[in-house]
């Protein structure tokens, strides 16, 4: 037989032999191996090349499974009917003739009937619309994208929930490269690996080019933080915070016309009364004290004499912090963000204030029967010990003894002065 | 005998032993008794088998030639690089059918390792034949041979080159002087040149004749006189004429000698148009064809009416079109065709079924039945209208008949049939007034491809598989005429606007117009580069245009059947064209999905020469992944489109 054996393309004798053996033929010779390959490369390309035909005839893009029959069966030119079977014949008599019947094979109709119907393929239609008008083509869904866009895949963007509500109140279109990059980004921010998830927030204080996508970013976060409330997700809170964070450590943004969005969201983490599912396992503590430090650091780079952000905030919680009937959470968070803004604040907000705001912390917590409370008023304490200790001893040096202490702030004095005058720390009663 | 008496390899005894029997046989005895004597072999107890003997007779000869054609096609090669540079384009012509009949010899000579080593040291040398090669290559055997669509012809058919004499002239001295009589032999059986007077081809007619099947067509049948000339009536004439620079002669004003000049051009244009169509018509009555009814002259004179005022599209007035995309269709529907005032579609289906559809606020209507019929009376002015049901009208309708898919469908000039053909082997006629099939015609042997009415109704054209272009009339079942001689399968027909002529498009790459009188092929054009898709006569019948499978678009002009111009910017199979109703714009769609718009007058005016696509592409537009089935230019010269939504 004629030497193939190097022919890249040829039917391994592997397969052919595999073949043999599956119709039982065993121990097939080498000749008989090499001709089956040979005539079934052959046919193959035979068919293959006549398959081509009528794809080009069906003017198809794809080759299909379609083609490849057509064009193994050769048409044959019908010109009369046949049958597979013979046509088989049943006597019957009737009044005494004989009468010769087609036997038809009888079906059983309930099976067809009970058998669910085959999916109905879909109707072509015909739809009409301007290719080209005068040259110019109508931007239209029917016809293709504009030349630009090319690059760019044609997917929906919708497979985060998030991104209609952008689309409704963003005030301005961006660009696909920029939507898909705020998909990928806002889908990282909220990842469950930690890894992915740090990555993509800390890109936030170092991307520049984050200017574009800042409007729906903001809005972004803002639900975030609006859902998360609602449904008491702190860890959806956290990774919020965490991203406006990272978005005021940018230097190449800026955040001037979104505060109005941004901190009445950041003051709500700070107060409101239930930010988690299981408020006294869980630390919201922390949460509400990250959010008060976000506060303080929006406030601290923003404020400007044009907008008095500094004064409207201390406005606002300190109207917060007069409520008498106010959670005793919300109350320390109010505590916790003005404390944060700086001792100034602190000793004229907090300090006049601080003996009546702890008596009524412990009026409403020997009252209440709410666990919740008594870790309010501990978590309350330690704050104002911790924060306002040092402002004390700047701003108020003339209090020089324990009973100073307690006659200017009450109860809370004592343990304000002992933090001041822990050891390590500067004494004032050496003079 | 002395090289026989040195030899001793075996395969040389071998040689030896089945001359001996050879002579043993014819009874030759002398001879074997000389040559055993020289030879120095005794006794005759290994005499050879009958079909041994033959075997390595054969073996030996055909080996011996073959080296030798191997040596002499290798100093060819060389030949025909250091000729001169005027000579060396028509020369190398002559290197490519000699690569495939050399490689095809050693297949059949059962050298396939030879044929392999000579293929792969001369495969760089053939430009433009990449994919040729490729099919070349994989025919190994000689029932793959026998198979090949392509180059089993050119075992039994010539290949056609046309060269000037000196070029000729300087080949066969080559040979001759060399004696290089095997690769003389191989041109005298295999090829045919066909020699010319004057000088040698010029690059772009050398790129024609580069990558056809079977060389090109011969000059003596493009020499036949063909009638491509029309008879347009007077109205219609003048309706042709470019309305942009004579519109507005027929005012008042004869007196204005600025209006007056216009009038006169317009008349010398009008005679110009006249001589340039009806010198060359054939004369009314050549084919027969049944006389107009009142309704079809009112329907042309509507028509014409409609003409006048329409658009024209040039660079400066960009082409308006309008598409129609067919949704669902992917892989159901094949073929889409529009009645000529754009307001039928009809599409050929997978699924064997025509429909129908209409475009406007029209329905379609079925006839009443027979009996109802008989009630009407004939005398009433309104009898057309009231043959029809009215309740069953309907935006679209199937027809049912096909036993296999659809690959062409064709609507006549008035609305009233719709022909189809396809896998089944048939063509059916199918009536848009009964909504039922008419006829099945039966004769072609292999898939129908496509089919074609003669613009002027009656005849139509039927090509497919069996490479038969079949010219039928609506009065008999039985074919009018068979065209044959195209050496691949008819995938594209056209009928000439004067009713005269059929054009037929093959996958052997070539087109031929075949004349409806005499049955005889007038006219074989060659250049292009893959299976010829689609053709479009112009509408004064003097041009024809084709694509191919490759995306490229030739012109012909069909006084001598030259090639006039080569328009490429598509990037995949052209599957259809349609000029405007003047001749003065082409469109073409694609399987690349985009539509594409051609200056044909910038085309015809600046022929012969190189054209860029920034002169002759007036537009390109982009489909929505909707590959391009039909296209049509409606009576205004709104392009209209029909494409199917192929994600």
């Amino acid at each position: 037989m004629v030497e193939h054996a190097e022919n890249d393309n040829e039917l391994s004798s592997e397969s052919i032999k595999a073949i043999a053996e599956s119709v039982g033929v065993k121990d097939l010779n080498a000749e008989c191996t090499s001709y089956l390959a040979t005539q079934a490369l052959l046919q193959a390309r035979t068919l293959l090349r006549d398959a081509l035909k009528y794809k080009l005839m069906t003017r198809s893009l794809d080759l299909t499974t379609d083609h490849m029959e057509r064009a193994n069966k050769r048409p044959v030119p019908i010109y009369a009917s046949t049958s597979q079977k013979p046509r088989r014949y049943c006597m019957a008599t009737s009044r005494g003739r004989e009468i010769y019947g087609a036997l038809d094979e009888e079906i059983d109709l309930d099976t067809i009937l009970s058998e669910p119907p085959p999916k109905i393929p879909q109707d072509v239609q015909v739809k009409v619309h301007w290719l080209t008008i005068e040259g110019s083509t109508p931007t239209i869904p029917d016809n293709p994208p504009m030349e630009d866009d090319k690059l760019v895949i044609d997917a929906p963007l919708v497979s985060i929930d998030n991104v209609e509500t952008v689309n409704s109140v963003a005030p301005h279109e961006i660009s696909r490269e920029q939507q898909l990059y705020f998909k990928e980004l806002t889908t990282k921010c909220i990842s469950t690996d930690k890894v992915v998830r740090d990555e993509a927030v800390h890109s936030l204080s170092t991307d520049p080019g984050l200017a574009a996508v800042l409007p729906r970013l903001t809005v972004f976060i803002i639900e975030g933080i609006r859902v998360g409330l609602g449904d008491c997700k702190m860890y959806y809170i956290q990774y919020m915070l965490e991203m406006l964070d990272n978005l005021l450590q940018n230097k190449a943004i800026r955040l001037e016309k979104f505060l109005h969005d941004i901190i009445p969201s950041v003051i709500s983490c700070m107060v409101c009364t239930q930010i988690c599912g299981r408020p006294l396992e869980q630390d919201h503590w922390l949460v509400r004290g990250f959010a008060a430090r976000i506060l303080a650091g929006l406030v601290k780079s923003h404020n400007l004499g044009t907008n008095q952000i500094q004064s409207r905030v201390i406005k606002m919680l300190h109207h917060a912090l007069e409520k008498q009937n106010s959670s005793l959470v919300s109350t320390f968070g109010v505590l916790a963000g003005l404390c944060d803004l700086g001792s100034l604040t602190i000793s004229t907000i907090v300090l006049p204030e601080i003996r009546n705001i702890y008596r009524r912390v412990e009026l409403k917590c020997a009252t209440s029967q709410d666990p919740i409370d008594r870790h309010a008023k501990e978590r309350i304490r330690e704050l104002l010990v911790r924060k306002c200790a040092h402002v004390v001893q700047e701003h108020l040096p003339e209090l020089l003894s324990v009973d100073d202490y307690e006659q200017k702030f009450g109860d809370i004095g004592r343990e304000m002065f002992y933090k001041v005058m822990r050891p390590g720390s500067h004494i004032p009663m050496m003079k | 005998m002395l090289r026989l008496k040195m030899a001793s390899t075996e395969e040389d005894d071998q040689l030896l032993q089945a001359v001996l029997s050879y002579l043993k046989r014819k009874n030759l005895q002398q001879t074997e008794q000389a040559l055993r004597k020289e030879a120095d072999i005794q006794g005759d107890e290994d005499s050879l088998h009958v079909d041994k003997m033959k075997q390595v007779l054969t073996t030996y000869k055909s080996a011996q030639h073959q080296e030798r054609a191997l040596s002499q096609f290798g100093a060819l090669c060389q030949f025909v690089e250091k000729s001169l540079e005027m000579y060396r384009g028509e020369l190398s012509l002559v290197i490519y059918p000699l690569f495939v009949q050399i490689y095809l010899e050693l297949i059949l000579g059962n050298q396939p390792k030879l044929a392999r080593e000579f293929y792969e040291k001369y495969k760089s040398q053939q430009e433009g034949r990449e994919d040729d090669l490729i099919e070349l290559f994989s025919i190994t055997s000689k029932e793959a041979l026998q198979l090949s669509s392509m180059f089993s012809h050119y075992r039994s058919n010539k290949y056609v080159i046309r060269m000037c004499k000196d070029s000729f002239n300087c080949l066969l001295s080559h040979l001759q002087d060399n004696s290089h009589v095997l690769l003389l032999n191989l041109i005298n059986l295999h090829l045919y040149v066909d020699v010319f007077d004057g000088l040698p081809k010029q690059p772009s007619q050398l790129a024609l004749s580069n990558s056809t099947m079977m060389g090109e067509g011969m000059k003596s049948v493009n020499q036949q006189k063909m009638h491509y000339g029309v008879l347009h009536p007077p109205a219609l004439l003048s309706a042709l004429l470019d309305p942009d620079e004579y519109d507005d002669s027929t005012g008042e004003a004869d007196t204005d000698p600025k209006k007056k000049r216009k009038k006169d051009k317009m008349i010398l244009a009008t005679v110009k148009l006249k001589d340039k169509t009806e010198s060359h018509a054939p004369l009314p009555g050549r084919i027969p064809y049944p006389p107009l009814t009142e309704t079809d002259v009112a329907a042309k004179n509507a028509m014409i009416q409609e003409l006048s005022g329409r658009y024209r599209i040039t660079h400066g007035n960009q082409p308006t079109i309008a598409f129609y995309t067919l949704l669902n269709a992917k892989e159901v529907v094949n073929c889409a065709d529009l009645s000529e005032d754009c307001t039928l579609l009809a599409t050929g289906c997978q699924n064997s079924a025509v429909k129908v559809w209409s475009l406007n606020n029209n329905k379609i209507y079925k006839m009443k039945d027979a009996a109802e019929l008989d009630s009407l009376n004939l005398a009433d002015e309104n009898i057309i209208d009231m043959i029809m049901d009215d309740k069953s009208g309907n935006q679209s309708l199937t027809l049912h008949g096909h036993v296999g898919p659809v690959y062409d469908v064709s609507l006549n000039y008035n609305k009233s049939l719709v022909l189809s053909c396809g896998f089944d082997c048939t063509a059916r006629l199918w009536s848009l007034q009964t909504h039922t099939q008419l006829v099945s015609y039966r004769a072609h042997e292999h898939t129908v491809w496509c089919c074609a009415w003669s613009p002027l109704g009656h005849y139509f054209a039927t090509g497919g598989a069996d490479r038969l272009v079949i010219l039928w009339s609506m009065q008999h079942i039985a074919p009018v005429r068979l065209f044959s001689g195209h050496l691949g399968h008819i995938t594209s027909l056209c009928v000439h606007p004067n009713g005269n002529y059929v054009a037929s498009g093959s996958s052997d790459r070539t087109i031929r117009i075949w004349d409806m009188a005499g049955g005889e092929s007038v006219r074989q054009l060659t250049g292009h580069k893959g299976t010829i898709t689609s053709l479009v006569f112009s509408p004064h019948g003097h041009l024809l245009v084709s694509g191919d499978e490759k995306g490229q678009i030739l012109v012909w002009d069909l006084s001598n059947g030259s090639h006039t111009a080569t328009l490429s910017n598509h990037t995949g199979t052209v599957t259809c064209l349609a000029m405007s109703r003047e001749g003065g714009t082409l469109v073409s769609g694609g399987m690349d999905c985009t539509v594409n718009t051609w200056d044909m007058s910038f085309v015809v005016d600046n022929a012969e020469s190189e054209l860029a696509n920034e002169d002759t592409l007036i537009n390109m537009s982009k489909t929505k992944e909707s590959p391009v089935l039909h296209l049509a230019t409606s009576r205004k010269n709104l392009v209209v489109g029909v494409g199917k939504y192929s994600p």
